[in-house]
């Protein structure tokens, strides 16, 4: 039986976080902190230290303006504010990414001027994932793990490396089926939930949290096997692990509409709390989120495993630039001809476009991607949020009305 | 001594450089030329940090959009074209010069000199900022002209042997895409001598800029934002190395007579950071008429490094991935504070342009730190190169002002 939790408040969420993070602390975990994505988790466990998805705290005061101008983007502000504000728990390095934005690269180099004391890491990342880009970021991760060794003295340990890949491998593999199977039959289970877990396994990876998710996948993958879509389900996740969605994957048709979510860096859990609050507003409680390309669920989740049996920074480097649909790389056509499939065979009829305060890779492609809804007749709302959701009232009008249209349709 | 307004109301503050029309017909030919070279098929836009030479040793003459951006942000008609930009849905937030490019390519009767023409590939490189990549593939979208990205990872000290393989991967990847597109064979022969022409223009600047170390200083900064417009443009061209020779001299002339470049020198600062070009006139002769000039800049000396003999691809992969706004912050600073010192400067103006996140984020860090290491005072001022509805004259002003009482 699956276990659906209580309905939370928003804070209720964040303050689930620091419950999670407290209980590392207390089993004297040494934690990294990282920011962007697509980080490499497996290095960090084989390194002995937990690596925990930082997150925009709603309710932090600004204290950014002596250091950063308003126009950084506004995730990176909120981050140097809890910093500033000590709000941030211990941590024993902070990884900063090379090459993904304009922000968090001078975010990182700001940070090491005013916090000297803190242990600063940076991962460059190619713009790309050919064969070279791959070596060139195999070396840079050699190069982080003597950094590692180095400066907070523990080595990479292959007996960790190998539990580490199996974990995370395990944890994607139960949140990609999670995903297919909400795309087959959305209220199979709640997005909400899906986001939860997700998060939940990000900010304090586990055992604990794997079981947690890898039985929901189960009693999904039974609840499929009964009705027979358990051969489509798989068909569907394969596709999608290598980029596209199979000919033979038919949705049915239902009365819902079917709905979709797409950005980058924000916060899918809370993004999914304004999504309930919104359709609870219009009395549309059926109504579910069917797909999501956001950073923190599809494009983490829907990533290669490393191989064991081959050199471990090469699969690393693999699996981390295998993650699919990221603005912050090269390939707005493939990305929108991915989207247009995405459209026509999982049937989207309304398409919420997440856009972060100041982020560029966010903003620069919205336009074409509204371009493609209007011309694949799928309805579509520009959300402009903060990573605090500080506008809740105005998000959720936002989204409630835009559900309202999406159902009269 | 006190900066006041000494000079005559008939006698200029700023003296006209001679070689602005030399410039001005330079800068048009080049413009008649990317029309000419859309019309054969062989015109590609260009990002200002490029390795522009593989380009033109295929006999592809490039374009550039952030000059374009200078144009229309000169011409003033940056909110015009940036609205334009908007209404396609891109967001206020986005660089100036992104959504004035965007706009034109839009609405190009609308657009000074009716937009850039059309391009027939769009050739990137991100060792200025990740915005180029989004930006050109929007381009790409409007116009179907193919992207090109020279991937060049910011480095963090020196660079490393996997980041030189990289990059030179990617050139080598240029190669086979110049190849495809414009239907040429790759000539290594013709590329070392386009660098070699490339590298006698960049000296030949870069001798000008070095100039302004004298009292007073040969070239404000105006002069220098305008006279870099063929080293941006025309790198690696036997036009540049015509018109820099020409300049050169002129400003080896001056230094010899000691003419300035405003009349009456009494403040030498630094800036930082592109110029708002709707008021770039207004901003540096108002100063000048104070006595205020700009020796140096961090701006126009990112142009001022030269290709090293040596294996071609691997001079270029070196040259281009270490442009200093490629290195960080703590590089740009070490490149400010020996400006400081070099051309001996009593202050700084850091332009925070909140179109450009790559160049303007740190600046707060930047100046604590310079003056910390320098000793000298200097002032944050906000707005936008292009987008003149986000700057604020009078609040510019009051800060210069209390900049110069600090000095003084
Ligand atoms: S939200 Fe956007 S701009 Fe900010 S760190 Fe993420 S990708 Fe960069
Ligand atoms: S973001 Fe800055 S460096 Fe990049 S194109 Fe715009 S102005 Fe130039």
């Amino acid at each position: 039986m699956v276990q659906m939790s209580t309905p939370l408040t928003y804070d209720a969420l964040i303050a689930a976080r620091h419950q999670e993070v407290q209980e590392l602390i207390a089993a004297e975990h040494g934690l990294i902190g990282y920011i962007y994505p697509h980080a490499p988790l497996e290095l960090f466990l084989a390194h002995d230290f937990t690596p925990i998805l930082l997150w925009a705290e709603p309710k932090i005061p600004s204290a950014y303006e002596a250091s950063l101008q308003t126009f950084c983007c506004a995730y990176s502000r909120n981050l140097f504010s809890q910093r500033s504000k000590e709000h941030m728990p211990p941590l024993n390095a902070i990884l900063f990414p090379g090459g993904t934005c304009d922000s968090l690269q001078n975010l990182g180099d700001v940070w090491r001027a005013r916090f000297p004391d803190d242990t600063v890491l940076r991962l460059t990342y190619p713009v790309a994932n050919d064969d070279m880009a791959v070596t060139y970021l195999a070396e840079e991760l050699r190069d982080l793990s003597n950094h590692l060794e180095v400066i907070l003295g523990k080595r990479f340990v292959m007996e960790l490396y190998q539990k580490a890949v199996a974990l995370i491998a395990e944890f994607k593999a139960a949140a990609q089926f999670i995903a297919v199977a909400r795309i087959i039959r959305p209220s199979i289970y709640p997005y909400f939930e899906y986001a939860r877990l997700i998060r939940k396994f990000l900010t304090a990876p586990s055992l604990n949290s794997l079981t947690e998710i890898e039985s929901v996948a189960t009693h999904l993958q039974n609840e499929l096997r009964k009705e027979q879509c358990l051969p489509t389900t798989e068909a569907l996740r394969h596709g999608l692990l290598a980029g596209h969605i199979p000919d033979q994957i038919e949705i049915q048709s239902t009365d819902e509409p079917r709905i979709m979510i797409i950005g980058g860096m924000v916060d899918s859990e809370g993004v999914a709390f304004h999504f309930d609050n919104a359709k609870a507003n219009a009395d549309l409680e059926d109504l579910e989120i069917a797909f999501d390309l956001l950073s923190f669920t599809y494009r983490t989740t829907f990533t290669k495993a490393p191989n064991l049996h081959f050199d471990p920074f090469t699969e690393m480097a693999q699996s981390i630039l295998s993650a699919p649909a990221e603005a912050t790389q090269e390939g707005l056509p493939s990305r929108l001809t991915f989207l247009r499939r995405v459209f026509e065979k999982l049937k989207i009829d309304g398409l919420i476009i997440c856009e972060q305060s100041f982020c560029d890779p966010d903003q620069f492609e919205v336009p074409d991607t509204l371009k493609l809804a209007e011309q694949k007749k799928v309805l579509s709302v520009r959300v402009p949020l903060d990573p605090e959701f500080s506008d809740r009232a105005r998000l959720e009008g936002r989204i409630q009305s835009f559900l309202e249209t999406l159902t009269a349709r | 001594m006190a900066p006041d307004a000494t000079t005559t109301p008939k006698e200029k503050a700023y003296r006209k450089l001679n070689t602005s029309k030399l410039l001005r017909d330079t800068m048009t030919l080049h413009i008649l030329s990317t029309k000419q070279a859309s019309q054969q098929g062989r015109l590609a836009w260009v990002t200002s940090g490029f390795p522009v030479e593989i380009p033109v040793a295929f006999d592809v003459t490039a374009a550039y959009p952030e000059q374009y951006g200078a144009i229309v942000g000169s011409e003033k008609c940056g909110p015009l074209l940036c609205g334009f930009a908007e209404e396609l849905g891109f967001s206020q937030e986005l660089c100036s010069y992104a959504r004035s490019s965007i706009g034109s390519v839009k609405n190009p009767q609308q657009s000074p000199l009716t937009g850039l023409p059309t391009p027939q590939a769009l050739l990137a490189c991100n060792n200025i900022c990740g915005t180029v990549l989004s930006w050109y593939e929007a381009v790409s979208e409007m116009t179907g002209a193919p992207v090109y990205l020279v991937d060049m990872p910011p480095l963090e000290g020196d660079q490393p042997s996997h980041h030189l393989s990289y990059v030179k991967s990617k050139l080598e990847g240029l190669i086979e895409f110049l190849s495809q597109t414009f239907n040429q064979d790759y000539d290594e022969e013709k590329l070392i001598q386009v660098a070699e022409l490339s590298n006698e223009a960049v000296s030949l600047w870069t001798r000008a800029l070095e100039a302004c170390r004298h009292k007073p200083t040969p070239l404000n900064c105006a002069d220098r934002f305008l006279s870099m417009a063929p080293i941006v443009a025309l790198r690696g061209t036997q036009q540049a190395i015509s018109f820099y020779q020409a300049f050169l001299a002129e400003v080896q002339d001056r230094v010899k007579n000691n003419v300035g470049a405003i009349v009456d020198e009494k403040v030498r600062l630094l800036w930082d950071n592109i110029p708002p070009w709707f008021t770039i006139y207004n901003f540096f002769n108002t100063l000048a008429k104070k006595g205020v000039s700009f020796p140096a800049d961090s701006y126009t000396h990112a142009w001022s490094a030269n290709i090293p003999r040596g294996e071609i691809l691997e001079s270029i992969a070196k040259v281009y991935s270490n442009v200093y706004l490629n290195k960080g912050l703590t590089a740009k600073i070490d490149k400010m504070c020996s400006l400081i010192k070099d051309y001996d400067l009593e202050g700084f103006v850091l332009f925070s342009v909140r179109s450009c996140k790559r160049y303007s984020l740190g600046q707060m860090v930047t100046k604590e730190e310079i003056t910390r290491r320098t000793g000298v005072p200097g002032v944050i001022i906000e707005g936008d190169m292009v987008d003149s509805q986000q700057y604020n004259e009078a609040q510019v002003e009051t800060r210069v002002e209390a900049l110069l009482e600090m000095i003084v």
